[in-house]
């Protein structure tokens, strides 16, 4: 207590520096997403850590050969440590999938699909369509439209021979 | 930030010309790691993308130094197929 006290005359930065300098363990746990981990990425090639973690007996002479010039190592035994370290080479972690096919299949599936639910729908959903479209109906339209001379000019009844009584040719 | 003396921290030197990767590979010697040597090979290939003969004349610069220190490139190891 007395310390303490003293301490505080002196500035109470002194005290909680070393609280920081302890870490706060036992204070805070350690998330497991705030540690190192592996990953194969163009972007990041050397990871913070080694792929393999628990080295066999066999794994961990490697290491120890590693120490040693390299010309002495096997090819195999040069995988190996590449192996050791990385998971996937670059060839591995970049190649293409056949992934894509799968997608434009699926999609024009869905497509074929869904014409076979809309053309249910036209015949089993939708009711008659307005009387004003029947066949008799247009034609005494049209015949009215001609009467009016709707656009005589360039448009509908600039097309209408009047003296044939017929479309023109 | 970092202490540059160590491969992953060392980043800003694998994008320069050969000299300075000689130098990478000395620190990869030294800190007696062979996988790091052929993983930024393999990334110096990467990074040329549709320029390969960046990749080969880098390669040809750095022969006496691969040779001197034993690492292979990553087609001796039969690691660029994959």
């Amino acid at each position: 207590m007395l310390a303490s006290r003293a301490f505080s005359l002196i500035g109470k930065r002194a005290i909680s520096t070393s609280i920081c300098l302890r870490g706060h363990a036992g204070v805070v746990k350690v998330e497991d997403f705030s540690l190192p981990n592996y990953i194969d990425r163009r972007d990041i090639p050397l990871p913070q850590l080694e792929y393999v973690r628990d080295l066999s007996a066999e794994q961990k002479a490697l290491k120890e050969k590693e120490k040693a010039s390299w010309s002495a190592l096997s090819i195999d035994e040069k995988v190996g440590l590449y192996r050791i370290k990385f998971c996937e080479t670059f060839a591995e972690m970049n190649r293409g999938s056949n992934e894509w096919k799968t997608v434009i299949g699926g999609v024009l599936f869905f497509f074929g699909l869904t014409a076979f639910i809309v053309l249910w729908q036209r015949l089993y959903v939708y009711g008659p369509v307005p009387h004003t479209l029947s066949e008799e109906w247009v034609a005494m339209q049209t015949k009215r439209m001609l009467d009016m001379r709707v656009n005589p000019i360039q448009g509908f009844s600039a097309k209408w021979d009047y003296d044939k009584n017929e479309w023109k040719k | 930030m970092g202490d540059f003396n160590y491969p992953h921290n060392d980043w800003v030197y694998v994008t320069s010309g050969p000299e300075a990767k000689i130098k990478f590979l000395d620190t990869c010697r030294w800190l007696n790691d062979f996988a790091i040597a052929v993983r930024i090979l393999e990334v110096v290939k990467d990074k040329g993308g549709p320029h390969k003969e960046i990749y080969s004349y880098v390669i040809q610069e750095l022969r006496p130094t691969l040779n001197e220190f034993g690492i292979s490139t990553p087609e001796a190891l039969g690691l660029d197929k994959a």
